[in-house]
């Protein structure tokens, strides 16, 4: 109970790193995040494009907020634990 | 006598079988046939595709201003990159998949006939039906004829192609689709541009 502040404060600083990490090497997307990716063919005998969906998540802005958010929570409850312990 | 009118049965046969509209079904084995459309958005634009198309056309090479027909999307087809934006398109403010689960392009009429080589340009009206809700439009509409390439696409089968291209602009509003709702997030206008192919085999 002593030490509880500090876990909180460490699950906020594990989660900012993973979401910033992600997003970062997710293409840094600054739109919606995505499921899934269209990409583009063509129907060599109609010369039709076509598309070709793939699985594949790419983290957006929400995803960024949600995380950010998550990180400012456990803040604000770590803040609190060790107000309520008092000055060690 | 008998002769001329052996002669003149022929000769009315003949051109009847030529001049005759074929059938094409655009249910497409290969799965090219698709809708993409486009509405601008807060943060990205909208973009999303539809692959579950069928229907019939009829055209008549000798005559491509007769161009008529039926063209079906599924709504539930419809596709976009965010989960949660797929789900509130099909859902019953937006799209009403349930409900409507068809959504129809009847071509009823063309005109404005231009030809280039195997390229046809027409005008077509015809009556969109979105959400149960049937408004006409007319569009140009692109149209290639490939007479005796459907063995290139599926070699068991000898018959022509109908390669039907079509771009074109719709208010969602008059669809009552979430209609004056959210409209500085997303567009009224739909941009929707279709790209289909036809087949219509031949019994050897």
């Amino acid at each position: 109970m002593k030490y509880s502040h500090k876990i909180f404060y460490g699950l906020g600083s594990a989660i900012a790193l993973l979401t910033l990490t992600f997003w970062f090497f997710g293409g840094m997307h600054l739109g919606w995040t995505h499921s899934n990716e269209t990409r583009m063919e063509i129907d060599p005998v109609t010369s039709l494009e076509y598309p070709v969906i793939e699985k594949k998540f790419t983290p957006g802005v929400d995803f960024l907020t949600v995380g950010l958010l998550a990180v400012g929570l456990f803040s604000i409850v770590g803040y609190v634990l060790k107000r309520k312990i008092g000055p060690q | 006598m008998k002769i001329v009118f052996a002669l003149a049965i022929s000769f009315l046969s003949a051109h009847m079988a030529w001049s005759a509209p074929i059938a094409f079904d655009f249910k497409d084995p290969k799965g090219v046939n698709n809708a993409v459309f486009k509405l601008d958005a807060l943060l990205e634009s909208i973009n999303g595709t539809a692959s579950g198309i069928s229907g019939t056309v009829l055209f008549d090479p000798s005559s491509p201003g007769d161009l008529t027909g039926k063209i079906i999307v599924a709504a539930s087809s419809l596709n976009v990159a965010n989960a949660m934006m797929k789900e509130h398109l099909l859902s019953d403010k937006w799209l009403d998949a349930t409900k409507y689960p068809e959504i129809t392009f009847s071509l009823e009429k063309a005109g404005n006939v231009k030809i280039s080589g195997n390229e046809i340009t027409v005008d077509v009206t015809g009556g969109m039906t979105i959400k149960g809700i049937k408004k006409s439009i007319t569009t140009p509409v692109k149209i290639t004829y490939l007479k005796d390439k459907l063995k290139a696409r599926l070699p068991q089968l000898e018959g022509d192609l109908l390669v039907i291209r079509v771009n074109f602009k719709l208010k969602r509003s008059d669809f009552n689709i979430n209609p004056g709702q959210s409209e500085d997030k997303v567009s009224n206008e739909i941009d929707i541009s279709l790209s289909l192919a036809g087949q219509a085999p031949r019994t050897k």
